[in-house]
């Protein structure tokens, strides 16, 4: 039996196993010549998994030496950030992640991010077609760490068969905030257990991020312009969350979603909720459901219909030149016009480019999500977005807490906001980190 | 000569046994040895690092500073690191009593001669089988307070509904009974093994002696297995301390932080707020507070047998 060795020959054979093991891989030698291999990690299940898994099957039958390994990342896009901080710190990251654009902060102060400042120069890739506020989120302190992957806004979506049946009318391009509570008070049936409009109240960012346009149409704001205040307690912020105490509190026509939104989709999915604050993302999800819905920008504060909106991104992470280069190219393919269109058409998601919309091809894109106009005209609501900082996370799990004590009707408004800011100037103070 | 003759044997044999001591060694290590290196590797090389990071601001994404014990100051002005460890402490003090009391119970409920006993001894375990993941999945949508299955069952009895995982005060009693039906089956196994060890004599004995089911239970049943119980409730008191996984499935910490455990915490700060150095510090704060009740727990059992001794 040839594999029958001496015993220090066993241990010394086992123990470099383990130490691979344990070391988890470390040197892996970028072949010099031949196609280059890099991963991606795109976070997406169902439709668009699909629909990238397709496109990615094509660009690597093309004839340029880049083969492209697609997964999601074993991840949803909510726990990207999480999963790409533990693969970063233990080297065994993807070349692109689909990362939210709130995060790019965080993710470009690692040495591992990859700096695309030069390649987008380059006229081939379009890089002025993309929106500016895409542009922005992909461009960190003059550094560009990768490509606009989606971008989308809140809309409000609603049930058209509840709303005839609770004799309320579809809400029109300038209604308000009374008009938003009024219907939702119309469609709430308690004793069959259907809700006007829902809520979450778990701890996370899906708590927060609806607030923030009723923050912006009165005239308020998140954080000071240097980052260093919390200003949402002002009192825009508690007309804010005023409105909506006074909804879930007195009306009681808010259903409070404990856990994260997606249970209260599936509730808005079938006719137990009347209007749901969502994005494009969950038109598949509806169609799917056979649901009767409409889609309107969200109420305005005298005319004005301001909305809150998240570009993601592709950030691409370095591991060689040569990679580098591969992902960028696989990046400028994917998000070219055409293959977007057909994204696009797949997945129910907004046109990340300007001109998208001249594609012969982008009117059947309008035919089969009814609604989509309206968030794509919705993209000029979206003036504003998310502090980009990296105190941001936390300071919305304070916000969090007091949406959650204030809907609840365990605290008053203006003592869970000074709360909240009492907290998150603390956490605001505290440096680096 | 017959130095030279009586020492070289000897010397040979000192030889030898080296050589065969040496092969025993290599034999032991190369057992051992990758178990120890997983360990090293898994284990405490982590535990150094994440030491190493508590005294730094790093976020994971880029290497820190020095910040010296700053974390662990800041700790004690941290309004969420307090409710958190009351949240925890909570979990602790429902959970322990309640799992060994219901444990031992169906134990002993258990250890008969029935028909069918092992179908009722699976049904028991498998609770603890299922994967968190489901359980939360589920036990979110029984515990809803709106669209709920147990709320259903109350409003059609005509009972007052409750605020259940929707309800900042009821929330982490929910998550605390969901976790001691998951984990119970683990106490009943081992306390069913436990009694099953019983000498049948010494029952004999108490049975020849009067003795009634409630004192046999006492004093026969209850002291036997004390070694298990102080097993289960140490190994409860880490499991407990280490709740997360429930609160991941169903609240994510809310309503207002009100499940918020330590460890949810610990991985919040770390991977959602980048705070890795300050996460580090509550993972050690943590680590101390474990240690210290084990040391004072090993320190109370000492004693008495001292005492008794």
């Amino acid at each position: 039996m040839r594999w029958r060795t001496t015993r220090p020959a066993v241990l010394a054979a086992v123990t470099a196993l383990s130490l691979a093991v344990a070391g988890c891989g470390g040197g892996e030698e970028p072949p010099a010549s031949g196609p280059v291999e890099i991963t991606l990690w795109h976070g997406q299940a169902g439709v668009a998994a699909k629909s990238i898994e397709k496109l990615v099957a094509r660009f690597n039958k093309g004839d340029h030496g880049i083969k492209v390994r697609s997964e999601s990342g074993g991840v949803t896009p909510d726990g990207m950030l999480p999963k790409i901080t533990a693969a970063l710190t233990s080297d065994a990251y993807p070349d692109i992640a689909y990362l939210y654009g709130s995060w790019a902060p965080n993710v470009a102060r690692n040495p591992k991010t990859a700096d695309l400042t030069e390649f987008v120069k380059n006229p081939a890739v379009g890089w002025s077609d993309f929106w500016a506020g895409e542009r922005e989120a992909a461009t960190i302190e003059g550094k560009v760490i990768g490509f606009p992957a989606v971008v989308d806004n809140m809309v409000v979506l609603y049930n058209k068969r509840m709303f005839a049946r609770a004799g309320v009318q579809e809400p029109g391009p300038d209604w308000t905030w009374e008009d938003f509570r009024a219907a939702a008070r119309k469609t709430t049936d308690a004793k069959k257990g259907v809700f006007g409009t829902t809520w979450p109240i778990s701890g996370g960012e899906e708590a927060v991020w609806g607030l923030w346009p009723l923050v912006w149409q009165n005239g308020g704001d998140i954080l000071s312009p240097d980052h260093k205040k919390a200003v949402f307690n002002s009192a825009a912020g508690q007309k804010a969350l005023g409105l909506l105490r006074d909804m879930a509190v007195d009306d009681k026509s808010i259903y409070l979603d404990s856990t994260a939104a997606e249970k209260s989709q599936k509730l808005f999915e079938s006719d137990r909720i009347g209007m749901f604050l969502s994005g494009p993302w969950v038109l598949p999800d509806l169609q799917a459901a056979k649901l009767d819905y409409g889609v309107a920008q969200l109420p305005g504060t005298a005319g004005n219909h301001e909305t809150v909106s998240g570009p993601d991104n592709w950030v691409v992470f370095q591991h060689d030149e040569r990679r580098v280069k591969a992902a960028a190219e696989f990046l400028s393919w994917l998000t070219s016009a055409e293959r977007q269109l057909e994204w696009m058409i797949d997945t129910g998601s907004l046109p990340i480019r300007e001109s998208i919309s001249k594609l012969p091809g982008y009117q059947d894109y309008l035919k089969k999500y009814p609604g989509i106009e309206v968030i794509s005209a919705n993209l000029a609501n979206a003036k504003r977005v998310r502090p980009p900082t990296t105190k941001y996370p936390r300071v919305s799990s304070f916000v969090a807490e007091a949406i959650a004590q204030a809907l609840l009707g365990r605290s008053d408004v203006k003592t869970a906001l000074d709360e909240a800011v009492r907290k998150s100037e603390a956490a605001l103070a505290v440096p680096g980190s | 000569m017959s130095g030279i003759a009586a020492g070289a044997p000897a010397a040979r044999h000192a030889l030898g046994w080296n050589r065969r001591k040496l092969g025993d060694h290599v034999a032991g290590w190369s057992f051992a040895g990758p178990a120890t290196l997983i360990l090293l590797g898994f284990s405490l090389v982590p535990m150094a690092w994440a030491l190493a990071l508590s005294f730094t601001d790093s976020d994971l994404m880029r290497a820190g500073t020095n910040v010296g014990a700053a974390n662990y100051q800041a700790l004690l002005q941290d309004p969420v690191f307090f409710q958190a460890l009351r949240n925890t402490g909570l979990i602790v003090v429902l959970y322990l009593p309640a799992s060994l009391v219901i444990g031992l119970t169906v134990a002993v409920l258990l250890n008969r001669k029935v028909r069918g006993i092992g179908f009722y001894r699976t049904c028991f375990l498998v609770p603890y089988v299922v994967s968190a993941t489901s359980v939360g999945l589920l036990m979110g949508y029984i515990f809803d307070r709106d669209f709920g299955l147990l709320n259903g069952v109350l409003a059609t009895l005509g009972l007052p509904v409750q605020g259940l995982l929707g309800s900042p005060s009821q929330a982490m009693l929910v998550l605390t009974a969901v976790f001691l039906w998951t984990r119970f089956g683990f106490t009943v196994v081992i306390y069913l093994a436990a009694i099953q060890e019983i000498s049948k004599e010494v029952l004999d004995a108490a049975a020849i002696d009067g003795a009634g089911r409630w004192s046999t239970f006492r004093h026969i049943i209850v002291p036997s297995v004390r070694p298990m119980t102080i097993f289960l409730a140490v190994w409860g008191v880490i499991d407990a301390l280490q709740f997360f996984d429930l609160v991941m499935t169903t609240t994510q910490g809310g309503p207002a932080n009100s499940t918020v455990t330590i460890v949810y915490y610990v991985w919040q700060l770390v991977f959602k707020f980048s705070a890795a150095g300050y996460g580090a510090a509550v993972a050690y704060t943590l680590f101390a507070g474990m240690l210290l009740l084990m040391l004072l727990g090993g320190l109370v059992v000492l004693l008495r047998r001292r005492a008794r001794a």
